[in-house]
């Protein structure tokens, strides 16, 4: 007797759905995708008790036949591919013909379709995998799949549903994800008979993320346009103000597809170059349309992650797009940009001043922008502006402590010129410079604004391409590790026109000739081996540049004044107008702010003139 | 332990360990110096583990015993002492008096026993060098000086080898940052017992300390024992710990042709290089090279500071030449430069450049160019 045996259609079945199915939000992901394949323009998700006991999406897309229904929940069915070489041409969201039948093993599943051919829609309910009835039925046009009681048959993936309000999270997410990749599409979302989300079609993209984020957001927007023969980058990034610990407001669509790319959030960070803190991101939106060939998207059976072939052509494309981005202007912003510091919270006092403590920003609004349409339902309101249902400040996401009394106010980027109407008031404690621009009373960190002058003169020397190199009188032979090497061998070229001369000299080892005069007192073998773990770890990393760049920070910061030194008002006056002219006033190089500003409002509200 | 010293037998040899003892190191007792009674004298001990000292002066002994003392507050009291005659006794708990009728510090002592060891070097094979030689051998080698963290040897230390070479016997240093290079060589005299061995990496740290122990005059005794690079006076002998690790082959690189040769006048050369790098700065280290039509035209072009230009006629007749050089090496390596003139041999934007003295004496520095 053999040990082995083919596995029944329907155990297997389970077992796909183990990997395609986790939880009810990857339940309403396939169905959503399924129908804007079927070119649908209005997808309702409707879903009870966090999708535990129902999900179900409607959509108004091509339908199928009665016979195609019933292929559609075999394993391996699919209209989306057909041969081998579609797979490297997928121009759908799905393709793998798993998602119908492992959700129909999980689930008491019906799915109600009919064609435009046809007046009468089949009908096909399954039972934890088995056909139980096939029949007709009268329906719209479109496609209908109802999934209840998910893991009904599979009691030990049902124990690791969470909450109701977890997984209903979940399921605004990938509501979002859709009404982001697809904003000429209609998307509702429905929980336990409420509204939770509507997002109308517009034609401006730009529309859908304010619906998305909340109206607030649209002056903070900074559109990134970079058509190109393969890859196209567009979107919408924001201002750093709003930056985050985490990756997780960093939205990426590959194709119309939402993915989970460090890659390409680290290429963003790149593009942000010195307006963001180390460790923090950016928020963003980012389409990449590239040809099918060009990505795999077969790496996860959901689909979260994709490989680039060129992922070098990627980054670079995402950086330099981002990077342009910062040249144009926003969105236009509202004359009265909504409420200022510490508007919500009028108790507060100047001395004790929560105001400073939390991560307050210019433009955030008072009343979360979508009260009362959804008053149960966490999700992205929430976690973008951190704001609770009652309209009072959340818990903020906590940094080190130390640094958030000087993150209150960071001035937008766009108010740069403000800075040459500085009128100067003084010193304080030799370390700030006081002025007053307009309402507001401006702070200047000495040391971080010189830091940002000094630095942004020494990079414009470094990329008018002038990098000195010194020769070695004896060439240095450095031993990497296999995959180091790999990577290094790669970047030879690249590293050759900034200056280092390096050569593959067999195996392993390389043999350097000439290194950049900047770093020519360094060791060069730990920095090799830094590119390449970059290199290694993120794809794409330009390795060289990213180390020269630390070295012009080091040397700026070095060079610039202190704290703690009595400035003359004329060397003040000079430190502000060179400020000012500089690309990115707002930052120091290693991202802290230069300014920081208290509103008059503040000020008259402490003093108890306004409430 | 009790012992009266006149200031002027310590006052020197406080000053001199304030480098060994004063380094920062996590073996706190190493700020302190160890003083043990000895006939007739004091021994003083001084080290920061990897160069130790040890040096003998005469003392009035009313006491054996030894102390454990901070080097940097001896150093002080001594200097500033009133009159020459200086009681030193330990007292309960460490304590040490230090005093005259008049004066009387207390000061805490550290426990001897504690105190590394210095170790102890017998039977070695000394051969004599000309102390000054040494000590401005010393000095050309540590100007090219380890940077920050560096660990590389062949950086961080200076080779010494012991060579014949046409029936003299030669003591070589060599020194490097792998951007230029320093040689020296010194002829040992027929009778200094100087023998061929093999080559030795000496940290450059070590030989700044040994220097500060070398007089202008005399002689001293050299000797390498086991690990250790030692060198003797009379009454002082100073141990540094040998380093591990290979020095590049630097022989081929120093082949030159003597068509090659220019001639500069060693101080004009020197205030024109001086003049070009004022305008140098640490990112703009370049100053360009210009050799045509018997003529050497220096200048620096620094976008944030400004241009500066000199010319200078030379022995120069070949082909047009631009290069560019960090204007710091080639004062550092002239300053060496014992002639009145100063030989450069350059031969093209790839190769290292010579500096020589005229004559044709012992010290050679290479150095190579930048490109800009």
């Amino acid at each position: 007797m053999t040990k082995i045996k083919i596995l029944p259609e329907i155990l297997s079945n389970k077992i796909a759905a183990g990997e395609v199915v986790e939880r009810p939000a990857s339940v309403v992901k396939e169905l959503v995708e399924n129908a804007i394949d079927a070119g649908s323009d209005k997808i309702l998700i409707e879903v009870e008790a966090g999708g535990k006991s129902l999900i179900r999406v409607s959509d108004n897309g091509c339908g199928m036949g009665r016979d195609d229904a019933l292929l559609a929940i075999e394993r391996y069915a699919t209209s989306k591919i057909a041969t081998e070489s579609d797979l490297d041409n997928i121009g759908t969201l799905g393709f793998r013909g798993e998602a119908l039948p492992s959700i129909a093993a999980v689930s008491r599943f019906t799915l109600v379709t009919r064609q435009a051919d046809s007046d009468i829609a089949a009908k096909i309910f399954v039972e934890g995998g088995r056909i139980k009835s096939v029949g007709e039925t009268g329906a719209p046009l479109g496609t209908m799949t109802e999934v209840r009681h998910l893991f009904f048959n599979t009691p030990g993936r049902r124990k690791f549903l969470k909450t109701t309000t977890t997984e209903i999270g979940h399921i605004v997410d990938v509501a979002v994800h859709a009404a982001l990749a697809r904003p000429d599409i209609r998307v509702r979302l429905v929980h336990n008979g409420r509204v939770a989300r509507d997002f109308l079609p517009v034609s401006d993209p730009a529309d859908r993320i304010a619906d998305v984020f909340g109206p607030d957001i649209r002056p903070l927007l900074y559109p990134v346009k970079r058509p190109g023969e393969s890859i196209s980058i567009s979107g919408w990034i924001v201002d750093p103000a709003m930056d985050n610990g985490s990756m997780n407001r960093i939205f990426i669509f590959v194709n119309g597809r939402h993915v989970k790319d460090r890659g390409v959030a680290y290429a963003l960070v790149d593009g942000y170059a010195g307006r963001l803190m180390k460790g923090r991101f950016p928020m963003a939106v980012i389409y990449i349309e590239i040809p099918p060939g060009q990505v795999d998207v077969n790496v996860h059976p959901a689909k979260h992650e994709v490989r680039f072939v060129r992922p070098k052509e990627v980054h670079e494309s995402i950086r330099s797009a981002v990077a342009a981005a910062w040249q144009s202007d926003p969105a236009p912003r509202d004359q009265d940009a909504g409420p200022r510091m510490g508007e919500d919270n009028s108790q507060t006092e100047f001395r004790t001043g929560p105001v400073f403590y939390g991560r307050t920003r210019v433009s955030e609004p008072d009343v979360p922008y979508d009260s009362g349409r959804r008053a149960d339902m966490p999700g992205f309101g929430e976690k973008v502006m951190h704001r609770s249902k009652n309209g009072q400040p959340a818990k903020m996401p906590r940094k080190k402590p130390g640094l958030e009394p000087g993150q209150a106010m960071q001035a937008p980027i766009w108010e740069r010129t403000g800075l040459l109407d500085a009128v100067l008031i003084g010193q304080f404690k030799n370390a700030y410079i006081l002025c007053e621009i307009g309402d507001e009373l401006v702070f200047i960190d000495q040391h971080a604004a010189h830091e940002r002058i000094l630095y942004e003169r020494l990079k414009k020397k470094r990329d008018a391409g002038a990098i000195p190199v010194q020769k070695l009188l004896m060439p240095e032979t450095v031993e990497l590790g296999a995959s180091e090497s790999a990577l290094i061998e790669e970047m030879v070229g690249d590293l050759a026109t900034l200056g280092l001369d390096i050569e593959h000299f067999g195996d392993e080892t390389f043999v350097i000739k000439s290194l950049p005069a900047m770093i020519a007192d360094r060791e060069i073998k730990p920095l090799l081996i830094e590119f390449a773990s970059e290199l290694a770890g993120d794809g794409y990393t330009p390795g060289l540049l990213a180390v020269m760049d630390k070295l012009t920070i080091l040397m700026a910061c070095h060079g610039a004044i202190r704290a703690n030194q009595h400035l003359l008002e004329k060397e003040m006056r000079a430190l502000i107008s060179q400020l000012a002219e500089c690309d990115n006033p707002f930052n120091c190089p290693h991202g802290r702010p230069t300014t920081t500003r208290w509103p008059l409002r503040t000020l008259e509200k402490a003093f108890k003139r306004i409430v | 332990m009790r012992f009266i010293i006149q200031k002027e037998s310590i006052s020197d040899v406080l000053i001199r360990v304030q480098g060994l003892a004063g380094r920062k190191t996590s073996l706190a007792i190493t700020e302190n110096i160890l003083i043990k009674t000895s006939e007739n004298g004091i021994i003083i001990s001084a080290t920061d583990l990897e160069t130790g000292f040890e040096g003998f002066y005469p003392a009035l002994i009313e006491d054996e015993g030894e102390i454990a003392i901070n080097a940097r507050k001896l150093n002080e009291i001594v200097k500033s002492f009133p009159i020459s005659e200086i009681h030193v006794q330990d007292m309960e708990n460490r304590w040490v008096e230090i005093s005259s009728e008049k004066v009387e510090y207390h000061l805490v002592g550290a426990d001897p026993e504690d105190y590394p060891n210095i170790p102890r070097i017998e039977n070695v094979d000394y051969f004599k060098m000309n102390s000054l030689s040494l000590k401005q051998m010393i000095e050309q080698m540590v100007f090219i000086a380890p940077r920050g963290e560096e660990k590389r040897p062949h950086i961080v230390g200076v080779l010494f080898e012991r060579l014949e070479e046409e029936g003299q016997q030669v003591v070589r240093m060599v020194s490097t940052d792998i951007k230029r290079l320093a040689k020296v060589d010194y002829i040992c005299d027929p009778e200094s017992a100087c023998k061929a061995d093999k080559s030795i990496l000496i940290p450059k740290k070590g030989l700044v300390e040994i220097n500060k122990f070398l007089e202008e005059e005399g002689e001293v005794n050299i000797g390498v024992q086991g690990n250790h690079f030692v060198v003797k006076k009379e009454n002082e002998i100073i141990l540094v710990n040998l380093m591990e690790g290979d020095f590049p082959n630097f022989t081929p690189l120093l082949k030159q042709d003597p068509s090659l040769n220019i001639f500069f006048d060693k101080e004009f050369f020197l205030m024109m290089l001086k003049r070009m790098s004022i305008l140098t700065s640490d990112n703009y280290k370049g100053v360009v090279f210009h050799f045509e039509n018997n003529q050497l035209l220096m200048r620096t072009i620094n976008a944030s500071l400004g241009e500066s230009k000199e010319t200078i006629e030379i022995n120069y007749g070949r082909e047009p030449l631009e290069l560019a050089f960090n204007p710091r090496y080639f004062i550092e390596a002239i300053n060496f430069i014992g002639t009145q003139k100063v030989k450069m041999n350059i031969r093209d934007r790839e190769s290292p450049c010579f500096i020589l003295p005229d004559d044709e004496s012992t010290n050679l520095h290479v150095i190579m160019p930048m490109s800009m």
